[in-house]
């Protein structure tokens, strides 16, 4: 059993535990990550304009995880933050921080979900 | 020993993960996968289901609201992204609570733990005499004792009991797990009998009150060494 690498800006303590050698489990979480919870972060934004909290709440709570699942687990607080947001300029500073946050993490996303496939490739 | 399993969220990636990790458990059976607690309602009610994988936060009916409407309890793995649930865990008293994304080692640790659970459980004897069935939205206690067959009838089950018949949304699968097998044996494909209860037996019938039973050629044998014939 070889463990999965993943670049060191990613936390690798949790993808070891969550993925250990298993590549395509990895590769199918990361794909997963980068098609449905990216466009859903970027939702955000619109649903608090919309001054929909109870979607939004709800929106923020079933993401959350998700970001520990590629080794992004720092995100996880801001969306504590978020699901606790009463009013829109509050949501909307935290959501501008998670889009910068998560806008510098996602090439390393990328390259991570690149590496992958060419694991999965090899096999 | 093979646990039914049902996973319960309304997030894609958590189902999947949930999927993945089941997959490398050969005792796990995933029976169906549900995005909803409402979707997951209908399954719980029609079919036994021994491990629910069920998140507490989904929008329209909650995980725990779920647990309140379920027929039966099931082994119950919560899975949710918060920590204050921690004291539901334990009034509802489920099997474990974990904290979403679910590692390997604690996914392992978790039904570890439930099939230790469960084989205690089918190593012990039945400690009741009766069951429960749900009949126009009541509980009604059926003695053993008292029912005299089982019939399936397609999507329902009748049960002739020593006072009457009641018809049951269920299958015979699920009925058959929560009879006393000392008792109770499937004579037929269509039914189920109450040893103690037969009048007689001809070639490939038997009889209990008024009713002719088919026995089935492949239960006959099974049959003739359970009965105490001269």
């Amino acid at each position: 059993m070889v463990p999965i690498q993943f670049p060191d800006a990613l936390d690798n303590t949790i993808l070891q535990e969550l993925y250990a050698d298993d590549v395509n489990y990895a590769t199918l979480m990361f794909e997963l990550f980068l098609s449905e919870i990216v466009p859903q972060v970027y939702e955000l934004k619109q649903v608090a304009e919309q001054q929909n909290w109870p979607l939004f709440r709800q929106i923020s709570h079933k993401i959350k995880p998700t970001f520990g699942m590629v080794g992004i687990t720092q995100m996880e607080h801001w969306f504590d933050k978020l699901e606790a947001a009463q009013d829109l300029q509050s949501a909307t500073e935290i959501i501008d921080v998670v889009h910068t946050k998560l806008a510098q993490v996602l090439p390393v996303i990328h390259s991570a979900h690149t590496h992958l496939k060419s694991l999965q490739d090899e096999n | 020993m093979k646990i039914n399993c049902l996973i319960v969220d309304d997030e894609s990636m958590a189902r999947q993960s949930l999927e993945r990790l089941c997959s490398k458990r050969p005792e796990l059976h995933i029976v169906h996968v549900c995005a909803s607690a409402q979707e997951a309602l209908p399954m719980l009610e029609s079919q036994t289901i021994d491990l629910l994988f069920l998140d507490v936060e989904m929008p329209g009916l909650t995980g725990l609201q779920l647990l309140d409407l379920l027929p039966y309890t099931p082994q119950v793995i919560l899975t949710t992204s918060k920590t204050e649930y921690a004291f539901d865990a334990f009034q509802y008293q489920v099997a474990d609570y974990i904290k979403k994304p679910i590692t390997l080692p604690r996914f392992n640790q978790a039904v570890d733990k439930i099939i230790e659970t469960l084989r205690s459980a089918a190593a012990s004897p039945p400690a009741t005499n009766d069951i429960y069935v749900r009949i126009d939205g009541r509980f009604v206690r059926l003695p053993f004792d008292d029912i005299l067959y089982i019939e399936n009838t397609g999507d329902y089950v009748k049960i002739r009991t020593t006072a009457q018949t009641h018809i049951v949304h269920t299958t015979m699968k699920n009925l058959e797990e929560k009879l006393d097998t000392r008792r109770f044996m499937r004579v037929h494909r269509t039914f189920i009998a109450n040893l103690s209860r037969i009048i007689d037996i001809e070639e490939n019938t038997l009889v209990i009150a008024d009713k002719v039973i088919p026995i089935s050629r492949a239960n006959k044998a099974e049959l003739m060494n359970r009965l105490n014939i001269l």
